[in-house]
């Protein structure tokens, strides 16, 4: 069957030259640099030996970063960072914006006040919630001054896994209130007479949460759910000022072969695991709304 | 009745328990920040259960801080013994009102990129239908799901090819593409709430479809196009990964490259650490002020409808 070419419409060629600019811009940075990462990995790319730079090496850079030393923890620790975060965020989330969704004098405040380390740089949470762990750190010394401790807590002494549950304690200040604000527009879309006549036919408030509330936001909880997963699996900026910059999860490795190891083949590489892993997640949100649907809700009334 | 007074009264009171215990979660480590910002060097590494303030607050860091830059001599801090080791950290918080500076110039310019571009972009995709809208559509959207740490590394060889590594041009450009795909989504959305008759009387008294953008929807929309300048204003602002590998000098460093630079030092200065810090936080706290007022959160629910 041939392909029709009809004339484009007025309104259609005002639309095209609306578009494309974006479409450009956005279209060059990221397919152009997502394909030149894709072939980076499958090149010797390092900075001080230029004279391999740009053989082609097959699987070399995968087969390296995945047995070097740090990979098998890291992506342990990622995982358990990942599924903490998630786990913890979106539930204590979901109660948040269920408190912050009841009317009470001050609520709009009390909003407001949740949101600022939302707005704060993610660096910046992460060195405040180090400067707070520290030995001379608040927490030590409000803890000591009200009685509560009576020695002074060695936070950042301990093991690995601690200093992650530390770290994810900033990741939860900063990315809470955007979870809450999420769930809190979600409970919006309950219909008002259905809740109320829930109450009238004298649903307990557990009854109501269960049965009413619940089956609307379950697919915003599951969005929401997914979209902290992938901050979590990539978060950088927190770990990196947390950690004073000698660890973190995978993406800190990503950068540090790349830039501190200038190792660019080996950084591609880990660029692209991480992607895979991003790309599954994002696979995910597009089962729960199908691309036509994203477009369709943005669009018609 | 008196039944339902008592379950109404535990009611309120469960409520503003936890909302202290929330506002307490949010603000205490920022409240910490503007303490220790005004303590002494030696007092806040003191043991814990020393008491801070025995000589009173000082206002040393922020004087040096704003003071260095115009030549006023500092060269010891009076509240420390040892000083050589803390050389470099001092030659950079020189540099504290620049990277504000330069921080702010990045940002601005990214709001305006993100108003202008995405302003235009989002009006096409509300109100005109086109072929391939739903792809492209989608495509801006889910560009931006794939983390920033992918563009990374090709980003700094077409930098270096361009030869804009350390300055801000390039900064400018990255940060555009990764905050245009959320500003085009929210501005689709909110050009819906507004009507389109007036657009359309526009278009039947004979302007073209780009001036009835231009003339009517553009400036209707302003609030909108503020929020989301805002929003791309302090998504830029936050943003350490694409600073630290393109700018290495201190005369391009932005904020949150400046607050990594300080807290990989082996040796931590902390009064510097929060006074940098409670400056960091004041203009984002004010664009949250404005912003606030501007987004208005059921606006939102347009596009969790499904």
């Amino acid at each position: 069957m041939p392909i029709k070419i009809r004339a484009l419409k007025p309104q259609e060629k005002t639309a095209l030259l609306m578009v494309l600019p974006a479409f450009f811009y956005i279209f060059v940075f990221t397919v152009y640099s997502y394909s030149q990462a894709f072939y980076l990995a499958f090149v010797k790319y390092k900075l001080v030996e230029p004279q391999t730079i740009g053989k082609f090496i097959g699987l070399t850079n995968f087969i390296d970063v995945i047995g070097a030393t740090y990979f098998k923890d890291t992506i342990y620790e990622t995982f358990i960072f990942t599924l903490m975060c998630t786990v913890i965020i979106v539930s204590l989330g979901i109660g948040v914006s269920i408190l912050l969704n009841e009317k009470f004098k001050g609520v709009g405040l009390v909003r407001f006040i949740i949101l600022i380390p939302w707005a704060i740089p993610p660096t910046a949470a992460g060195l405040i919630w180090r400067l707070m762990l520290y030995r001379s750190g608040w927490i030590n010394r409000f803890g000591m001054m009200l009685g509560i401790i009576k020695e002074p807590i060695e936070f950042l002494g301990a093991g690995r896994i601690y200093q992650l549950v530390y770290a994810l304690i900033a990741q939860m200040w900063q990315q809470l209130p955007f979870v809450s604000i999420l769930l809190m527009a979600a409970h919006q879309l309950i219909p008002k007479d259905l809740l109320d006549a829930a109450r009238v036919d004298g649903a307990s408030w557990i009854k109501r949460l269960r049965h009413v509330t619940f089956p609307y936001i379950r697919n915003v909880i599951a969005l929401v759910a997914i979209w902290e997963a992938i901050v979590a699996f990539t978060s950088y900026d927190i770990l990196y000022t947390f950690s004073g910059g000698v660890w973190g999860i995978i993406t800190y490795y990503a950068f540090a072969e790349g830039f501190s190891w200038m190792n660019l083949g080996h950084a591609a590489a880990l660029s692209v695991i991480i992607a895979i892993f991003i790309l599954i997640m994002i696979s995910i949100i597009l089962l729960i709304i199908p691309p036509k649907k994203i477009y369709e809700y943005s669009f018609v009334e | 009745m008196r039944n339902q007074k008592i379950i109404n009264m535990t009611r309120i009171v469960i409520i503003y328990l936890f909302s202290a215990i929330l506002v307490f979660f949010a603000l205490f480590p920022i409240i910490t920040c503007y303490i220790g910002s005004i303590t002494p060097e030696t007092e806040i590494r003191s043991e814990p259960h020393k008491p801070i303030w025995v000589k009173g607050p000082t206002f040393y860091y922020y004087e040096y801080i704003f003071g260095a830059p115009f030549g006023m001599q500092f060269t010891t801090d009076p509240y420390l013994r040892y000083e050589a080791v803390r050389a470099l950290v001092f030659t950079n918080v020189n540099y504290t009102l620049q990277i504000l500076l330069n921080s702010f110039i990045v940002a601005a310019g990214v709001a305006f990129l993100n108003v202008l571009i995405g302003g235009i972009t989002a009006y096409a995709f509300t109100r005109l239908r086109f072929p391939g809208s739903t792809g492209v559509f989608t495509f801006i959207l889910l560009s931006r799901l794939l983390p920033p740490i992918i563009i990374a590394v090709p980003y700094y060889a077409i930098c270096y090819s361009l030869g804009i590594t350390n300055t801000l041009l390039s900064l400018l450009l990255v940060h555009g593409v990764i905050t245009l795909p959320f500003t085009i989504w929210y501005l689709t959305l909110y050009y819906r709430t507004i009507p389109v008759e007036i657009e359309e009387s526009a278009l039947v008294d004979g302007c073209s479809y780009f001036q009835a953008f231009r003339k009517v929807a553009f400036p209707t929309a302003s609030s909108g196009l503020m929020a989301a300048g805002l929003f791309s204003f302090m998504l830029s602002y936050n943003d350490l990964l694409f600073a630290q590998f393109l700018e290495e000098k201190v005369e391009v460093t932005t904020i949150p490259l400046f607050i990594a630079f300080l807290s990989t030092q082996t040796d931590l200065y902390f009064a510097i650490m929060y006074a940098v810090l409670s400056l960091t936080f004041i203009p984002v706290i004010l664009m949250l002020i404005v912003l606030w007022k501007k987004l208005n959160i059921t606006e939102l629910v347009g596009a969790l409808k499904m």
